[in-house]
């Protein structure tokens, strides 16, 4: 059986006035019904507009797309308009993350439902309104009857993210996309509304992209990670290899940038030098050298291709380190070792 | 008279703005040819002329409705407080004075039965009324002398307002009435009204009785009105009594006004011939839309000021509707009360030195009238005894463009020999900031520099002109280059008397820019009005004119002229001594 | 939201006295006609000038002439005499709304009828040939004075001196009730020539708010629930672009039913506006004083139903 969604080096460019910026840079990755895969990665790597582009959002921006996405065997890419239309919100929907901003001000909440249901469904709008208002309970909004009628600034930021998962998955999409649903939000709720999704995802079955750059979101409710950076794929591999066995610097830095429960308080959190890259002068060879702790000169010539390891062909990385040194650099860092202190002891020591 | 709206000094007011804003009205061509036919011969450009037939017969037929426009509207419609030219146009079409004029400005009975009867002391006149005149429904009832007399009584009412009734109705008891009894009109009988006068006045007096103040007013119509301020009389004319050929149907203030015909008015009784059935006027008009409007109409009268560029299209295009004549004069008045003009010499050489021709071209050109050589001007009966346009000879006004040999001669009698004014005395002109008044006062100011005075230019608004500087006495202005005057009627007093009479003085609001008080020219005033033969007194004021120019307290800068447009196949006839159209004697075909 | 229209009523009662108080300081501390005189005509005889001026009122220091003037207009409506003509203001500018309003609410729909789908196109097609000519078009409408723009209307298309004669000229205003037909047909040039740089001005803003509003995340959302994208636009989009227009259009209207001078004397059509302009001509206190108040009191109350339509229009504004 072939998985539900399949994406084959995808593409995106947007010409700008300052040029040309390629926000997506040859992505692959598959998903399966009922999956998870959590795409991580800084803003700017192309996460949000591999997600647009799914959605076909993207071609109001004039972008400027190559590739191919499957989606129940369907090219989206070549889907025309109206196609694309009936499976936006209703195949496939997506949250997104400011649910104030991103829900319409002046139209009341229930309404905002009923109209995502018509628009895919030929119900009445009794019957609607009786849908949104079933929904609205399933996401924990209490009292749904009388919240129908609310309008968004009359919800907590908590309940506006509920009442979004809940138009979201109001035509029961195959599959859903949450674009860093909790980041507008405080901890505590950020915790519900992960296992919100997690728990509607178990009951419906659907698929879902949770695109986000905190590691610690994806490890609640993923089972698949793949981590982006400068448009780019640079590992991928199922979540627990990524916790356990990571072997891309870069996501070693993400790691090592959340704090984590199983580590001594006083263990400084090592951000990751730098800032990401332009888009429109991507830098030469591996497009994270600059920021690289390990970097060698080559790899400043060479562009690492996204490769699966020698003995684990589900985990893949674009890496130029030997896939030994990595793992003793990962050894070192994991005790606790700083970057330059790993570097010194594992690079410079004369392996390459 | 013809006062534009809202400026103080009212006459003079009208006549600055007479160009710009819209005071003045235009003439026939054949009434003012006499007038302009010399004009080149004084080195001045020839008079600007229209083509159309303003005449008083030109076959008009019975019948139709007579439509006008305008930019103004009216001010006031109650005989007794209208003061206005383009009021007059329908006091004269609803009311009967005792006297008016016809097209051709002849004094003609009007209410009255015949000439007024003057006393060889020139105090008393005696009029007769026609005895079968009829106030309009629903009075329906016969005009007597008492309805005169209260007429003059509510003229001198604060809440009627009349504006010359001080100034011409020199009756005994008068001046203190407020609307009560006046001692010195007498009613004898029905149809007899005598008036005694405060001093030998007659003459003038009867050419005064044109206005419209002496129309008659029933008190028991307008009696309890008159009592509120403003009396109803004035704010509700529909509801006047009417004596004309015309009513007022239904008036709307600046917008819109209808006359129909009077059902009591009896044409045997009446000069008027009373053409048109009924006549619609629209105000409120852009004015060079309204100009354009009526060249382009069969049948529109233009009733107000012609902007100059339709002027100019009309003259070169469609002649036959326009109409142009002389209405009032400019100059720049030189105060005698102060130095360094209280010498007439010196004052001499600055007329002498004066480019009059430049003031012309300043204002507009031969659009708007020609160079003048002394201050009654063509629109007037006494002009032809005051030289006409070639004036009284003198040297220092011979050259339109200036004369500084003359000049210098003057500057010599007047105590420099060098020809060079060598005094402490400096020059203030004050004159309106609005065109063409900052023009004007360069050109006087370049005269007076030519002549060694030292001189300083203030524009400032026209109102403060009026009631801060040249209006004001104390002020001691030495020159206001932007005077003006349009007389209230015919005869030549009220041309000359109020700009000129050092008993016209008055500390404010004065009129008198010059502030000349000359005891021999007052005297010479006062002698001209008392004379009560119509041609004697003509004469009497070319001579007071003479003596004026003489003087030269002002520069005389031009004889304005106004234009008038119609439509094509309108039968127009222009009322001469107003400068506008006569509503009665004008037909729709 | 009671007690918010209360509270706002007494600001309008107290800005409207603030407004007629500085009319009437402005008139008498700038030199200006004294209409006394004015109505006393030329060789302004002392006595007849004194005795007007008490039966005026004016002899009475300003405070009090003012005083009376507010007592006359709360306890009788009366705004008092133009000094010019004689004719009670009420009734002048009673007489002379029909026309001001009709000029200003046909105008309104003419310029919402172009300004709003021309700025609509320009947004969603922008910076194609379209919307390049339709803003360049608006540039000019705006920059065009209306007075100009009235005459050439008028030399153009007026059945009288026009080039062409289509439409009713200058001067043949009618009111809806005399004859409706005559009323449209004598509007229409009017309505243009006043709408002309209102309708390039919406049409700009609309623009403007719609290519803003574009870029909002409930826009995408409206998108990614699979709405039609006429819909987006047409109900999501609009919805936000439209409601500040409503303000701007509250205003406009506020001010153009104070007077539209400019057109009203070009087209001669008899409102409240053109009397306004005369009143300040004329140096005539009342006129200025009633038509200043009723242009304060339409903007006044402009302002306040666009406040209380805003509540309605935003479900985040509210009043207390």
């Amino acid at each position: 059986m072939s998985p539900l969604l399949e994406v084959r080096d995808l593409r995106v460019s947007f010409d700008t006035a300052d040029g040309v910026v390629h926000a997506v840079d040859g992505v692959s990755y598959s998903l399966e019904s009922g999956k998870v895969l959590g795409i991580v990665g800084e803003s700017g790597s192309g996460k949000s507009v591999s997600a647009l582009t799914m959605m076909g959002l993207t071609r109001f921006q004039n972008a400027e797309v190559s590739g191919e996405i499957f989606f129940d065997g369907r090219d989206l890419l070549l889907a025309p308009d109206d196609e694309m239309r009936r499976i936006r919100g209703n195949e496939i929907a997506m949250i997104f993350q400011d649910p104030l901003s991103s829900l319409h001000p002046f139209y009341k909440v229930g309404k905002q439902m009923v109209e995502a249901i018509q628009t895919h469904q030929g119900l009445s709008h009794k019957q609607a309104r009786d849908r949104a208002v079933e929904y609205l309970g399933m996401v924990g909004i209490p009292d749904p009857g009388r919240r129908f009628d609310a309008y968004p600034h009359e919800f907590s930021g908590g309940m506006r993210q509920r009442a979004m998962i809940a138009m979201a998955l109001i035509n029961e999409p195959r599959l859903l996309i949450a674009d860093e649903p909790t980041t507008a939000l405080d901890v505590t709720v950020q915790a519900q509304i992960l296992e919100l999704i997690a728990r509607l995802q178990t009951e419906l079955d659907t698929a879902v992209i949770m695109i986000t750059h905190d590691l610690g979101v994806v490890a609640e409710v993923t089972d698949s990670i793949a981590v982006m950076y400068a448009g780019r794929i640079v590992e991928m591999a199922d979540k627990r290899e990524i916790f356990r066995n990571p072997e891309h610097p870069y996501t070693w830095g993400l790691l090592h940038s959340i704090p984590r429960l199983d580590r001594a308080r006083d263990e400084p959190l090592v951000p990751i030098p730098g800032r990401p890259p332009s888009l429109i002068n991507l830098p030469s060879g591996c497009s994270f050298h600059p920021r690289c702790p390990y970097v060698r000169p080559r790899h400043r010539e060479i562009d690492p291709m996204l490769e699966p390891l020698p003995d684990d062909p589900n985990h893949q990385v674009a890496c130029l380190l030997a896939s030994d040194t990595r793992k003793r650099l990962w050894q070192e860092l994991s005790a606790g070792k700083q970057p330059d202190e790993a570097r010194a002891e594992v690079v410079e020591g004369g392996l390459t | 008279m013809r006062t534009p709206k809202a400026l103080s000094a009212v006459l003079v007011a009208c006549a600055v703005a007479l160009v710009a804003a819209g005071c003045g009205g235009g003439g026939g061509s054949s009434t003012s040819g006499n007038a302009s036919g010399n004009a080149s011969s004084s080195g001045a450009a020839p008079q600007f002329s229209g083509g159309a037939n303003v005449a008083a017969n030109q076959g008009q037929k019975k019948g139709g409705t007579l439509n006008l426009i305008t930019n103004e509207g009216w001010e006031h419609l109650d005989p007794g407080a209208s003061y206005f030219q383009i009021d007059y146009l329908v006091e004269y079409a609803v009311h009967r004075p005792l006297y008016s004029y016809n097209p051709a400005g002849k004094v003609m009975p009007d209410l009255a039965a015949g000439p007024a009867q003057i006393s060889k002391d020139g105090k008393t006149v005696t009029v007769h009324i026609k005895p079968n005149v009829k106030f309009s429904p629903p009075l329906n009832r016969v005009v007597t002398s008492a309805d005169v007399k209260y007429a003059f009584e509510r003229d001198f009412n604060p809440n009627v307002a009349n504006g010359y009734a001080a100034g011409y109705y020199l009756i005994q008891g008068a001046a203190n009435a407020k609307g009560g009894p006046i001692s010195g009109i007498t009613t004898p009988d029905k149809t007899t009204i005598v008036f005694h006068l405060t001093k030998s006045f007659g003459g003038t007096f009867v050419q005064s009785l044109t206005l419209p103040g002496s129309a008659p007013v029933p008190k028991e119509l307008a009696g309890p009105g008159d009592k509120k301020s403003p009396t109803t009389y004035d704010t509700s004319p529909t509801k006047q009594a009417f004596t004309g050929p015309y009513m007022i149907k239904s008036y709307q203030a600046g917008r819109s006004l209808t006359l129909v015909r009077n059902p009591n008015w009896d044409p045997s009784t009446d000069y008027r011939p009373a053409y048109a059935d009924k006549i619609v006027w629209k105000a409120g008009a852009d004015p060079n839309v309204a100009s354009r409007q009526t060249l382009a109409s069969p049948n529109l009268l233009m009733a107000d000021t012609v902007p100059a560029p339709v002027v100019k299209k009309a003259y070169q295009s469609q002649r036959k509707q326009l109409s142009v004549s002389p209405l009032g004069d400019y100059y720049a008045t030189l105060n005698t009360s102060v130095p360094p003009f209280n010498n007439v010499n010196l004052r001499r050489a600055v007329v002498a030195a004066a480019n009059r021709q430049g003031y012309l071209l300043a204002r507009g050109g031969r659009l708007v009238g020609q160079v003048a050589t002394h201050f009654i001007g063509p629109d007037n009966p006494a002009f032809k005894y005051a030289g006409g346009a070639n004036g009284f000879g003198f040297d220092f006004l011979k050259n339109p463009a200036g004369d500084m040999t003359v000049a210098k001669k003057y500057m010599k009698a007047a105590g420099y020999p060098s020809g060079k004014y060598t005094g402490n005395a400096k020059v203030l002109i004050v004159g309106s900031n609005a065109d063409p008044g900052p023009k004007e006062m360069q050109i006087v100011e370049s005269g007076l520099q030519a002549l060694g005075f030292k001189t300083t230019i203030k524009p400032v608004p026209q109102q403060t002109m009026y009631s801060k500087f040249c209006g004001y006495v104390k002020a001691h202005i030495n020159v206001c280059p932007t005077a003006g005057w349009i007389p209230d009627f015919q005869d030549p007093y009220s041309y000359l008397y109020v700009p000129f009479s050092g008993k016209a003085i008055v500390p404010v609001n004065n009129v008198n820019w010059a502030v000349l008080n000359d005891p021999k020219i007052n005297a010479a005033m006062d002698q001209a009005a008392s004379i009560t033969n119509d041609t004697q007194r003509l004469k009497a004021w070319a001579n007071v004119d003479k003596m004026i120019t003489s003087t030269a307290p002002a520069i005389p800068e031009i004889w304005s002229s106004n234009a008038l447009v119609k439509g094509s196949s309108v039968k127009g006839v222009l009322d001469v001594w107003n400068d506008d159209w006569n509503l009665s004697f004008s037909s729709p075909q | 939201m009671g007690r918010y229209i209360i509270r706002r009523t007494l600001w309008v009662i107290v800005l409207l006295f603030v407004v007629s108080a500085v009319t009437f300081l402005i008139f008498y501390t700038l030199p200006s006609a004294d209409p006394a005189v004015l109505r006393a005509g030329k060789q302004p005889n002392p006595q007849l000038i004194e005795q007007i001026r008490h039966n005026l009122g004016l002899d009475k220091p300003v405070y009090v002439q003012y005083y009376r003037y507010m007592k006359g207009i709360i306890l009788h409506f009366d705004f008092g005499f133009s000094y010019q003509d004689s004719q009670p203001v009420r009734k002048e500018i009673f007489s002379r709304l029909p026309a001001t309003i009709s000029l200003t609410f046909g105008a309104v729909v003419v310029w919402l009828l172009i300004g709003l789908p021309v700025g609509i196109i320009s947004a969603i097609r922008r910076r194609t040939i379209a919307d390049r000519v339709s803003m360049g078009g608006a540039l000019l409408a705006i920059s065009a004075p209306v007075y100009w723009l009235g005459l050439v209307l008028l030399y153009l298309f007026a059945n009288d001196i026009g080039l062409v004669h289509i439409f009713d000229g200058a001067g043949t205003y009618t009111g809806l009730t005399a004859d409706p037909g005559r009323w449209f047909g004598s509007l229409l040039l009017p309505w243009f020539a006043l709408a002309a740089s209102f309708a390039a001005f919406y049409a700009r803003l609309l623009r403007a708010n719609l290519i803003d509003v574009m870029g909002e995340d409930y826009i995408r959302t409206a998108r990614a629930k699979g709405l039609p994208e006429r819909r987006v636009i047409g109900r999501h989009a609009m919805r936000s672009a439209i409601t500040p227009i409503v303000t701007v259009l509250g205003l406009d209207i506020g001010i153009l039913l104070g007077g539209a001078i400019l057109t009203e004397t070009v087209f001669n059509i008899p409102g409240v506006g053109r009397l306004a302009y005369d009143g300040i001509i004329n140096a005539d206190l009342p006129v200025i004083q009633g038509t200043v108040l009723f242009g304060a009191l339409f903007i006044v109350v402009a302002n306040f139903i666009v406040d209380i339509a805003y509540a309605f229009l935003d479900p985040r504004v509210r009043y207390s």
